[in-house]
């Protein structure tokens, strides 16, 4: 028996049966290593090199930053930017939730984290107008997918650092694809507002200085996402480095300036803060040794050989590149998912000539997009937690609404452009 | 139940601990790139206390997130069982993670006494520092898993939790 089907058959037992990611990925490589008699020392080192890495240093700013300023109320600040600029529409709510996730997704690198701090402000506010419970969670939900795309994000740097992808180009090529599905977002939700009616905001557009005013209350905020893609743009900072200057920066917008963090609540916010990316962490220290058992075996070359046996077509490659990722997405939450499954694509894609910061972002999109899938759509259940809504009663709205993003994934796995032209005008070096 | 509150109580003390750890690995970073572009000085050691840190950040609170149960897991039986069978499904989880758990312990000791003769490049301290932090998170998930193998042969042998 190929030392292969130990390895995938116990984790994927290990899985099904409850054990931790972390702990279900050291274990299978374990018997790997035990029964193939390999030094069992290995585990410890892979362990250990796998977080030793200063790119991934850059995960820890993104939820401290993140924790820091969606604690801090962020968002009721950007609402009265998003108001401004959109809320004259039809459905005016309904565009704002999209531009203020747009805007929280730049402030913050964790879907599920906006998932919380946008349905905390919106579904009140929208059943409150006469929408819908049911759309309001739905809109909410699919909003905060775009943290994950737009940087700050923490897929983009597990995607970096597992593939060894520059983590600065991945970051630069979210930004067009998560505009993208704002974009696609809103379109949608002017569909909704034509057929259901949803009421204006203000009668007509409230003038230039309203926007004004509205950008002068979230100017703090939005200094975060300046100072990540300036800071690299301008090659003044490493990803990293910019992650650090930005977690500095939003702790003293919310200590100082806003004071809506207190300096005696800093130290329980920085330890579960700790806790919660040691969470990240721990699987991959355990996806380091995977990966370097599925090397030590060639599987990525196995798996590569084999498929390129049916197909050289870089666009069939991609198309089945998502599929499998949509599919995986849907069973498994995102940060596992591009653990266990990049390695494996990751070489295969580069050998027909995807790009590597094209695939990269393509398969954290489609990620985002699985947020949303049941049974385990963090962003999905986030929503539902906060609204009170059981995620049985919105699932059927939720899968149609969520097919915008879904078609924006396809659109930009197709179209290479949309996801390189920005890293290759901003930062030629790093694509 | 005298295991959870002594867990409790460990956990106040590293909470802190890992706070500090992260306030360390904050400072490092930043530090490194005021003094780059304030004073055009170089501070490799910044950069390398701040990864060292965050060695330690990650497994000991991998350690929290074992008692707590809170890594990340397909909760594929959560809620479906009951009695007897959560506390067999719980077993099975448990005795899995004391296995990797004691394997960390072991190799991670033999690990950490390997490094104790080479040096970091930048601060030139002995690298048992970060790498000791790997059998200690080890060491702590056994106690952890071992206090929960109790609660589930209880919970298997009575169908409830103690």
């Amino acid at each position: 028996m190929h030392p292969l089907w130990l390895l995938v058959g116990s984790l994927t037992l290990a899985l099904i049966a409850g054990v931790p990611i972390g702990f279900a990925l050291l274990l299978s490589s374990l018997l790997v290593i035990w029964v193939e008699q390999l030094p069992t020392a290995v585990m410890v080192q892979q362990m250990f090199n796998g977080i030793n890495a200063f790119t991934l240093l850059a995960l820890p700013f993104f939820f401290l930053a993140g924790n820091v300023m969606t604690g801090g109320g962020i968002s009721e600040r950007l609402v009265k930017l998003a108001m401004a600029l959109v809320g004259h529409l039809r459905g005016g709510l309904a565009q704002v939730n999209v531009v203020v996730g747009m805007f929280l997704a730049g402030v913050s690198g964790s879907s599920t984290a906006d998932a919380a701090a946008i349905t905390t402000v919106f579904a009140p506010a929208m059943k409150q107008r006469g929408y819908d419970e049911r759309f309001a969670v739905c809109l909410s939900a699919c909003s905060s997918t775009m943290g994950a795309v737009i940087p700050p994000s923490i897929l983009m740097v597990v995607y970096g650092a597992t593939a060894g992808v520059s983590i600065g180009a991945l970051l630069i090529g979210g930004v067009l694809p998560g505009v993208l599905i704002g974009l696609a977002l809103m379109a949608q939700s002017h569909v909704f507002a034509l057929r259901h009616g949803f009421p204006r905001e203000h009668p007509r557009f409230l003038g230039l200085r309203a926007v004004w005013q509205g950008l002068v209350a979230s100017a703090w905020p939005m200094g975060v996402p300046l100072i990540i893609v300036v800071g690299m743009v301008g090659g003044v900072f490493t990803p990293t480095e910019s992650a650090a200057v930005a977690a500095v920066y939003a702790l003293f917008v919310t200590l100082v300036v806003y004071r809506s963090l207190r300096w005696t609540q800093l130290p329980a916010l920085l330890g579960e803060t700790a806790v919660q990316f040691s969470q990240v962490l721990f699987c991959v220290g355990g996806a380091a040794l995977w990966g370097w058992i599925l090397a030590f075996y060639q599987v990525p070359d196995m798996v590569s050989e084999f498929i390129l046996g049916f197909t050289r077509d870089w666009v069939s490659i991609m198309l089945l590149i998502v599929l499998l990722n949509v599919l995986l997405g849907t069973f498994m939450d995102a940060i596992p998912a591009i653990l266990i499954f990049v390695p494996i694509v990751h070489p295969l894609a580069v050998e027909v000539g995807i790009h590597p910061v094209h695939l990269g972002v393509v398969v954290v999109m489609t990620q985002a997009f699985g947020l949303l899938t049941p049974p385990l759509g963090m962003c999905a259940m986030t929503a539902c937690a906060v609204a009170g809504v059981p995620l049985t009663r919105i699932q059927g709205l939720l899968h149609v609404m969520m097919l915008p993003i879904l078609l924006i994934c396809f659109l930009c796995a197709l179209i290479p452009w949309i996801v390189l032209w920005l890293p290759r005008l901003l930062v030629p070096n790093w694509v | 139940m005298r295991a959870e509150r002594a867990f409790a109580v460990l956990e106040r003390g590293l909470l802190p601990l890992l706070a500090g750890l992260l306030a360390l690995i904050t400072a490092g970073v930043f530090v490194q790139v005021v003094l780059r572009y304030g004073f055009a000085m170089s501070f490799l050691w910044g950069e390398e206390s701040a990864l060292f840190a965050f060695i330690w950040c990650v497994y000991l609170g991998a350690a929290i997130c074992t008692w707590r149960r809170s890594h990340f897991a397909f909760d594929l039986f959560a809620g479906r069982l009951s009695g007897r069978a959560a506390g067999l499904q719980r077993l099975v989880v448990d005795l899995c993670v004391l296995l990797v758990a004691a394997v960390m312990l072991v190799q991670g000791a033999a690990f950490a006494e390997l490094s104790v003769q080479r040096l970091s490049p930048a601060l030139g301290i002995t690298l048992l520092l970060p790498t000791l932090a790997i059998p200690l998170s080890g060491l702590l998930m056994v106690l952890a898993t071992l206090a929960a193998l109790g609660e589930d042969l209880r919970l298997i042998l009575t169908g409830r939790a103690g």
